[in-house]
């Protein structure tokens, strides 16, 4: 059924596949940018990758005028404005980021600064506060999750008033992505299974939540598909290209699909767990998966039914009598869930993730306040929070 | 009645513009003043605002020159102030045309639609919008009879005859006698 209204906006151009990277210094020129900053990691640097996306600027006009490579885990205020001061000092003209999410927030937040003409990012945080066309970004993302290259909200820690800032604007959007296959390679096992299950998280909740609409739906159901069909051999052989092409595609994919439909109570939770108890966001994202889905089942069984076909394919799916598809969906999430877990150690429980019981509380009266909680299909309590909390456990 | 507000949502003469303004105003007048009296008789609505300081204000307006609902906090309460926006606010929210605001107060649209579906920005924190938008869920589902707050609320509560009554309370204390 189509919703009454829906509004769905991705211009980010994607250039994705074997040597993506060399087509980088073209892009630029197209942009009218020469002289790029790039926003990267430690991370980065030691796997090698930034070695790789330098190469890809041999015989270009391109100079890179300033890279920045202490990017924490969390983007702060403090990193955006340190950012900004090397932009303006080495008269750049544009934005490379090279990495996961906190990166490629980063990179949003010192072009919010650089591009607004501003010396406070927090005059603009909230929804649609950007006025003024932001400078080239371009994102290589180095992880298969967040989906961040193709969404337009950044996050980035005040960490002076201990609050996260989110913006969000069409405005932010990149305006080139990346996929280059060589740059997910070195993703440890890990990581690999949790920003999977993370991806995987956005496209289910995008095809279940208040906002799904035709084009997110095809966004979110090929990037099921690709999960399901990839994830668990790219977590047992990592050096698989192909597998992992398919696991950066379906990430954007699925970022493409959320950034336009929202999100529901598993990230408002997941969002929760994070500021609580630092649970790594596709860690809490796998845990809390089936268990939401449990308690939307009443609401969303033929949503769920319809999701067997690119979770387990054609053959089982037809082999699934319909009154047990929605079912069958959990339980393959559940199963692969296991398998995640004894190839690559990622918990299925909060109490593995190092979440504790007297938390529940602080976690629930975050999670109640979370923007996400808003277009989940059913309505949430603090006490169904707690609930889920308890089932996940 | 609800056909009424459909055939108007529908309309784009100049009447229907005036008559959708003057709707939404008469609807964010009524609004505000049940907000107000549950904000101190509802133990639910109560614990949302609690930790918002005193003199904490917030409008909310329709965009470009529609009327406002404006609260402040004063004590145990979040006042009305009226249906003109503020010159200064904690937290402002901007429904993005008449048409949006005049389908969520004639409760055609509830508020977790107009969110999902980007009708409306918010400026401030995102934490304090979300206790606005229950809030607003609590009053609407007073104000509103079950036949139309369906439409509006993800959970409508079951009938009684204990609900009933407080509906009329709210309705006669808080929106006829502002008590």
């Amino acid at each position: 059924m189509l919703p009454e209204y829906y509004e769905f906006y991705n211009p980010v151009k994607i250039n994705a596949g074997e040597q993506a990277l060399e087509t980088m210094a073209y892009e630029l020129g197209l942009m009218g940018a020469k002289n790029p900053i790039i926003i990267t990691d430690k991370g980065i640097v030691a796997a090698g990758l930034l070695k790789i996306v330098l190469n890809s600027f041999a015989d270009s006009e391109i100079k890179i005028n300033a890279i920045f490579e202490e990017t924490p885990p969390d983007s702060s205020l403090e990193v955006v404005n340190q950012i900004v001061s090397l932009f303006y000092k080495n008269s750049c003209d544009s934005i490379i980021a090279i990495g996961g999410g906190s990166v490629i927030d980063t990179a949003k937040g010192v072009n919010i600064v650089v591009s607004e003409g501003t010396n406070d990012i927090r005059l603009f945080m909230g929804a649609d506060r950007l006025k003024t066309p932001q400078k080239p970004l371009i994102v290589v993302p180095t992880t298969a999750g967040t989906g961040s290259e193709v969404t337009l909200v950044a996050v980035i820690s005040d960490v002076q008033n201990n609050v996260k800032l989110p913006f969000t604007s069409n405005l932010l959007l990149p305006r080139l992505a990346i996929l280059d296959p060589r740059m997910t390679m070195s993703l440890p096992a890990k990581i690999t299974a949790a920003t999977g299950m993370d991806a995987l998280t956005h496209a289910v909740e995008a095809y279940t939540c208040l906002q799904k609409n035709p084009l997110s739906d095809a966004h979110a159901w090929m990037a099921i598909k690709l999960i399901s069909e990839n994830l668990l051999a790219t977590v047992k052989n990592g050096s698989n290209k192909q597998t992992r092409f398919a696991l950066a595609n379906a990430s954007m994919m699925a970022g493409a699909a959320f950034s336009n439909s929202m999100v529901g109570a598993v990230h408002a939770i997941g969002h929760a767990c994070g500021a609580v108890a630092h649970v790594p966001h596709g860690v809490a994202m796998s845990i809390l998966l089936p268990y939401v889905m449990e308690f939307n089942f009443d609401k969303l069984e033929q949503l769920y039914a319809e999701l067997l076909l690119p979770l387990v394919g054609a053959e089982k799916y037809a082999k699934t009598f319909s009154s047990q598809r929605a079912r069958a969906s959990i339980a393959y999430i559940r199963d692969l869930k296991a398998q995640l877990y004894e190839a690559a150690a990622l918990p299925v429980t909060l109490s593995q993730a190092g979440i504790k019981k007297e938390q529940f509380e602080m976690i629930s009266n975050k999670a109640i306040d979370d923007g996400a909680i808003l277009p989940n299909p059913k309505e949430v309590t603090k006490q169904d929070i707690l609930q889920i909390l308890e089932n996940a456990f | 009645m609800t056909n009424l507000f459909t055939t108007l949502s529908n309309g784009f003469s100049p009447v229907s513009l005036l008559t959708k303004k003057a709707v939404v105003k008469t609807g964010f007048f009524a609004l505000g003043r049940v907000l107000e009296y549950l904000s101190y008789a509802d133990e639910s609505i109560k614990a949302e605002h609690e930790n918002w300081p005193e003199g904490y204000k917030f409008y909310m307006k329709v965009l470009p020159k529609g009327p406002s609902l404006s609260m402040e906090k004063k004590g145990e309460k979040m006042v009305f102030l009226g249906t003109k926006e503020l010159d200064k606010a904690d937290m402002v929210v901007e429904v993005k045309n008449i048409d949006t605001a005049f389908k969520m107060i004639t409760a055609q649209l509830g508020a977790h639609h107009v969110y999902a579906q980007h009708k409306i920005g918010v400026i401030g924190n995102v934490s304090d919008s979300m206790k606005l938008i229950r809030m607003i869920y609590a009053a609407e589902d007073y104000m509103f009879p079950p036949v139309m707050s369906k439409n509006v609320l993800k959970n409508v509560e079951d009938f009684s005859v204990q609900r009933l009554i407080k509906r009329f309370r709210v309705l006669i204390f808080g929106l006829v006698l502002k008590k």
